[in-house]
């Protein structure tokens, strides 16, 4: 169809070819951008990583890595994310985009964990880093935000959080609940009485809405907190609130992070998310990205200039 | 856990939009393919919880290549996608067109769709131009969006227009409408009636006493699958409300297109109340179902 190059030559021009297994689809070229996005699986074999890569027309140089979140928060955000990618390759960055592996396109990982998160993003970073000639600024959305903090990138590189939560339990407090509700409105038989926490020890995952929440992802993040992972190093942070008041929670920890000498600039998105919700329903500002474009990308070429 | 799968990745061109799409190839081909087609209006290609992906893996095991996509303004894909009462199974229905021409170009021919809520009745739609060997329509659609949202279902049955009309316009019913809301719903339930009346007085004897709201369209694609030989596999669950109006449709003149081909349809309602797959355990009952259903198409010296 659109693959304009024989697939070795591709590999090598996007730098995969010495780096791991690769099945790369064909370059999608933008009639109004001019960006090249090539989606494929990235990484060593069965341990692949579905991404997508945005090359700009014009390249300034800069690169940004945009890290996910999982389950129904992923699905929720998707089209967001992809919308941001294109606009910030629009206006010059190199982009990378991905899925972590047991989510999405990619491979299945044994076990999803904090850890394997991590593993992938540093993955994408490392190949970003040998891509770019300026700077990176990494994107977090909602538990991605915990990742892109984790992400050992120097201390000079600027974060976008989007809806960041402040710690791993946070996470779970939401998944916890939709697993409450999916037993009260969905009747499922065998669901057991007792919290969500019990069942998770007991059976090893919980069943969130449709979504397979486990055992191991819990333990590997119950003590991961947002602010600990930011201290000691001074970043740029622009701290997206998702709703009509950022919350007690978010305020305080932007304070703190303040006060940890982390330079915050915040800016307010308007519309409620229901992160777990079910319906079929859409929401206001559930597909478009746009209010959010503008200010991410003032930010990325204020920081990376 | 999901074993590597062999996918080959494609942007279609479809409608004036590039259509993200995956192709997963069994390791020993057996010249068929399965679509896979979701719903809106944000379900990526993959699916809930990577439904769509398990499936491609068992289709694969089975010899099935299978394909799944992006609607437009989903996922990876161009466009915008359809909002508030868009629900365009006719323009998509191209998409599915271009998904079995992908699969051609790889020598597989005999397609059976696997379609979820609007994929379901977009794979049906695609009938027009395509002849699939089966249907799985998980939760199709079978209601226009004329149907009222919310309406309670059984008190407009039992009431005759009549009676409906005698109670709405009473005047203690009309000062208890203090929202917008509640006008709304009450309006909608209005011209619900309205409709049904209309449709009784002006309908042809085919579809006398039928709902309004009912997509005759639908109604008449399923007929014609039938009609060419197609089998056809419904899935509803017990909660799902397209199981309501499935019922409701039942009643009518797709009871009796579904009676004179009782031996190519089979329909399974499985248990839970809710949005059908907001339960894992309900999605691997129904991938095991899909999957089992699929596989015996294929006549086994095929």
């Amino acid at each position: 169809m659109r693959n304009r190059y024989p697939l070795k030559m591709r590999e090598r021009e996007v730098g995969y070819g010495r780096h791991g297994s690769v099945a790369l689809g064909p370059d999608r070229l933008d009639a109004n951008t001019g960006t090249v996005e090539t989606v494929g699986l990235y990484g060593a074999a069965s341990a692949r990583r579905f991404g997508t890569r945005y090359r700009p027309a014009s390249p300034n140089g800069h690169a940004v890595l945009i890290c996910s979140s999982l389950h129904a928060e992923a699905d929720r955000h998707h089209r967001r994310e992809v919308e941001i990618a294109r606009a910030l390759a629009a206006a010059g960055f190199t982009v990378h985009r991905f899925q972590y592996r047991g989510a999405g396109n990619s491979d299945d990982v044994a076990s999803l964990t904090f850890s394997s998160l991590l593993q992938d993003a540093t993955a994408e970073l490392d190949h970003l880093t040998r891509l770019r000639s300026g700077g990176i600024l990494v994107v977090g959305v909602r538990l991605g935000a915990l990742v892109a903090a984790a992400l050992s990138s120097g201390p000079a590189t600027p974060l976008v959080l989007i809806a960041p939560l402040a710690d791993g339990l946070a996470y779970f407090k939401d998944a916890f609940r939709a697993w409450a509700v999916a037993g009260v409105v969905g009747g499922l038989p065998g669901k057991p009485s007792g919290s969500a926490l019990d069942e998770l020890q007991r059976t090893g995952s919980i069943d969130a809405m449709g979504f397979e929440v486990s055992r191991d992802l819990y333990e590997s993040l119950e003590s991961v907190s947002l602010r600990e992972l930011l201290r000691g190093v001074p970043r740029s942070i622009q701290w997206i609130s998702v709703g009509p008041s950022a919350g007690r929670v978010a305020t305080t920890l932007v304070t703190n992070l303040i006060e940890d000498g982390h330079r915050v600039t915040q800016v307010r998105y308007p519309y409620v998310p229901n992160w777990w919700s079910m319906g079929h329903e859409l929401l206001p500002g559930d597909l478009e990205a746009a209010e959010m474009i503008d200010p991410i990308i003032a930010f990325a070429a204020r920081e990376l200039r | 856990m999901i074993g590597p799968l062999s996918e080959e990745f494609s942007w279609l061109e479809s409608g004036g939009e590039e259509l993200f799409a995956v192709l997963t190839e069994p390791p020993s081909p057996n010249g068929w393919g399965v679509i896979q087609l979701q719903g809106l209006p944000r379900v990526p290609s993959s699916h809930r919880n990577r439904m769509a992906v398990r499936l491609a893996a068992q289709f694969a095991a089975g010899g099935f290549h299978s394909v799944r996509l992006d609607w437009p303004g989903v996922g990876e894909s161009t466009g915008r996608a359809p909002r508030d009462r868009e629900i365009p199974f006719d323009t998509h229905a191209q998409h599915v067109v271009a998904a079995s021409r992908w699969l051609a170009e790889h020598d597989v021919t005999r397609t059976v769709v696997v379609g979820s809520c609007f994929g379901a009745t977009t794979g049906l739609a695609s009938t027009d131009d395509l002849d699939h060997r089966g249907l799985v329509l998980v939760s199709p659609f079978i209601a226009t969006v004329d149907r009222p949202s919310g309406l309670p279902y059984d008190q407009p049955r039992d009431l005759s227009a009549r009676e409906y009309l005698r109670i709405v316009i009473r005047p203690s019913v009309i000062r208890s409408l203090k929202t917008k809301r509640q006008r709304q719903r009450h309006l909608d339930l209005a011209r619900h009636q309205l409709a049904s009346l209309r449709a009784r007085v002006c309908a042809s004897p085919g579809a006398r006493g039928e709902r309004a709201w009912i997509d005759q369209r639908t109604v008449d694609r399923m007929a014609r699958a039938l009609d060419m030989g197609t089998p056809i596999h419904l899935v509803f669950g017990a909660g799902d409300s397209a199981l309501t109006d499935f019922n409701e449709a039942r009643r009518g003149r797709l009871g009796r297109v579904l009676r004179a081909h009782s031996d190519q349809v089979s329909v399974t309602v499985v248990p839970g109340s809710g949005y059908i797959y907001n339960s894992v355990s309900r999605q691997h009952a129904i991938e095991q179902l899909i999957t089992q259903w699929v596989v015996s198409l294929r006549p086994s010296d095929a």
